[in-house]
């Protein structure tokens, strides 16, 4: 099982990362989720970034999604980086994020 | 207090002083009540003061819960002026630690007040009146090292304390159409920042996820396919504006945005990051309509509602003045006239798509805000309070009282 991303199915509604911190710790806040909305609201350039625990960080960019690499940016020094983060352990077979999602950005696949 | 801080901050401009109060356990339970405590907030501050306010519900994984809203009273009367927040606003600022904050007395230096971590303070910074909208903006979240830092920013417009300014949230206009960027200019503020980086505790999480995630889902069904700001404007359904536009952009928790990017500098098919000024998020439905019957094309429309963010300008009076004075709209012409700060007269003619006007009885819109929904949403779907109280119950551990 993976979770499977339409960057451009993404409204930004920021849910997923809300919701994953729910899961995680049982209070609202997106500082603990394993995925991050990251935006640059004034160029409208959103997307997010998944810390999975088999591909590494998942960028799901306007662009396209790629895996493996650094984070350059995960929402400013004042927010907690993802790298510091705990991996989506995929909610043991249920992910929450894939669930709320509104508009199908989010999907399970396999 | 689930989903609450159970506290707010007043700031004295005057002094920097800041106090904290802590507010009753009925708080969340009530939001009928929640305007009440906030005007009488107000009114103990001792001068006039805004209060700036998430929701009961702000926050939560209800639909579209991510609405705030800046409430102080209407100058030589006691009747308070309400302007929503959407976008990230509501949630950041209850996430700061605080369900609101007022600020009253005036600045006697540049600068903006600072609220996060559960710290509300003034930040002196030199020469920030002296900028525009967008530019408060960037040197805030450039001085805070933290792109996420939401702005509610007064411009020039508001700085000279102009009738017709509006207030600029981040880089972009459309929800203050109550002059609160003029009650900015008044006491010397040029913009609040807040950033949430705190947590808010409910009482049944799983229960509240899941009756939120089939409310929404039984939403969609009726409301259709989603085409954005064209959901909402028969003019952004027009080709002009379908070949400016980039993506629809949701507000926080909103399975449904009114929200459209239009690029006016840069391809709009263009995804990926290389003009970071390419263009504009409309949410103001009125001005797009009110420019369309004019005769303005859709990248003349963009243009302006760019510029009177900028400025921090109510684009329906600013715009209307111009056509008035020279027969019609050049955009040269009108960022001449905002720069020569002449006040146009109030936009008289309709602002129907507005967010006050999403609902007929006031009372329902404050209510709306009050619980921390988007009016625009909720009035599509249907202000149903049972469904509601069914999502908000579980996450309050209690009913919550709508009447």
């Amino acid at each position: 099982m993976r979770l499977h991303f339409e960057p451009l199915a993404c409204v930004a509604c920021g849910l997923c990362e809300m919701t994953c911190s729910l899961r995680r710790d049982g209070v609202l806040t997106p500082m603990s989720s394993s995925v991050i909305l990251h935006s640059e609201d004034k160029a409208d350039y959103f997307g997010l970034v998944l810390k999975s625990a088999s591909e590494g960080l998942v960028f799901v960019r306007p662009e396209g999604v790629t895996s493996g690499q650094q984070a350059s940016d995960s929402g400013g020094p004042g927010a907690k980086p993802i790298l510091l983060r705990e991996p989506c352990d995929l909610c043991d077979g249920d992910p929450k994020c894939a669930i709320i999602c509104p508009t199908g950005c989010i999907t399970v696949e396999g | 207090m689930y989903l609450a801080n159970g506290r707010y901050a007043v700031l004295d401009l005057s002094s920097g002083d800041v106090e904290e109060h802590e507010l009753p356990e009925a708080y969340a339970l009530n939001p009928r009540g929640v305007m009440a405590v906030i005007d009488s907030a107000v009114s103990d501050a001792g001068s006039v003061g805004i209060a700036i306010s998430s929701g009961v519900l702000t926050g939560s994984l209800v639909p579209a819960s991510c609405a705030g809203f800046i409430r102080f009273p209407s100058s030589g009367s006691e009747n308070m002026r309400t302007c929503p927040l959407t976008g990230f606003m509501g949630v950041e600022l209850k996430l700061t630690g605080f369900d609101f904050v007022v600020i009253t007395g005036q600045a006697v230096q540049d600068g903006y007040v600072w609220i996060r971590d559960g710290i509300c303070e003034f930040v002196p910074s030199p020469g920030i009146r002296e900028l525009n909208s967008w530019e408060r903006t960037d040197k805030i979240r450039s001085d805070q090292g933290d792109g996420k830092i939401q702005v509610i920013a007064g411009g020039p417009w508001g700085q000279h304390g102009i009738a017709t300014s509006q207030l600029t949230m981040n880089y972009w206009g459309g929800e203050d159409m109550v002059g609160a960027a003029a009650e900015f200019g008044r006491i010397g503020l040029s913009a609040v920042a807040f950033r949430g980086m705190g947590e808010l505790e409910l009482h049944d999480a799983e229960g509240h996820l899941s009756r939120s995630s089939s409310l929404m889902r039984s939403q969609l069904v009726s409301l259709g396919t989603n085409d954005g700001l064209a959901s909402f404007s028969e003019t952004a359904a027009r080709d002009d504006f379908r070949k400016l536009l980039h993506r629809n952009v949701g507000c926080y928790a909103c399975p449904f945005p009114c929200r459209s990017y239009y690029k006016v500098h840069e391809e709009p098919s263009v995804m990926t990051l290389d003009n970071r000024e390419p263009g504009c998020l409309v949410q103001d439905v009125p001005s797009v309509e009110m420019m369309a019957s004019l005769g303005m094309s859709a990248m003349e429309t963009i243009e302006s509602l760019i510029l009177c963010a900028r400025y921090g300008a109510e684009p329906m009076a600013s715009v209307s003045a111009l056509q008035a004075r020279e027969g019609k709209v050049d955009i040269a012409a009108l960022e001449a006239m905002l720069m020569s700060l002449d006040s146009p007269e109030p936009w008289v003619g309709s602002t129907k798509g507005g967010f006050r006007e999403s609902f007929d009885d006031h009372r329902d819109y404050e209510l709306c805000l009050s619980l921390g929904l988007c009016p625009r949403y909720w009035a599509r779907v249907g202000f149903d309070r049972d469904s509601i109280r069914s999502v908000a119950g579980p996450a309050m551990g209690a009913e919550i009282d709508l009447g």
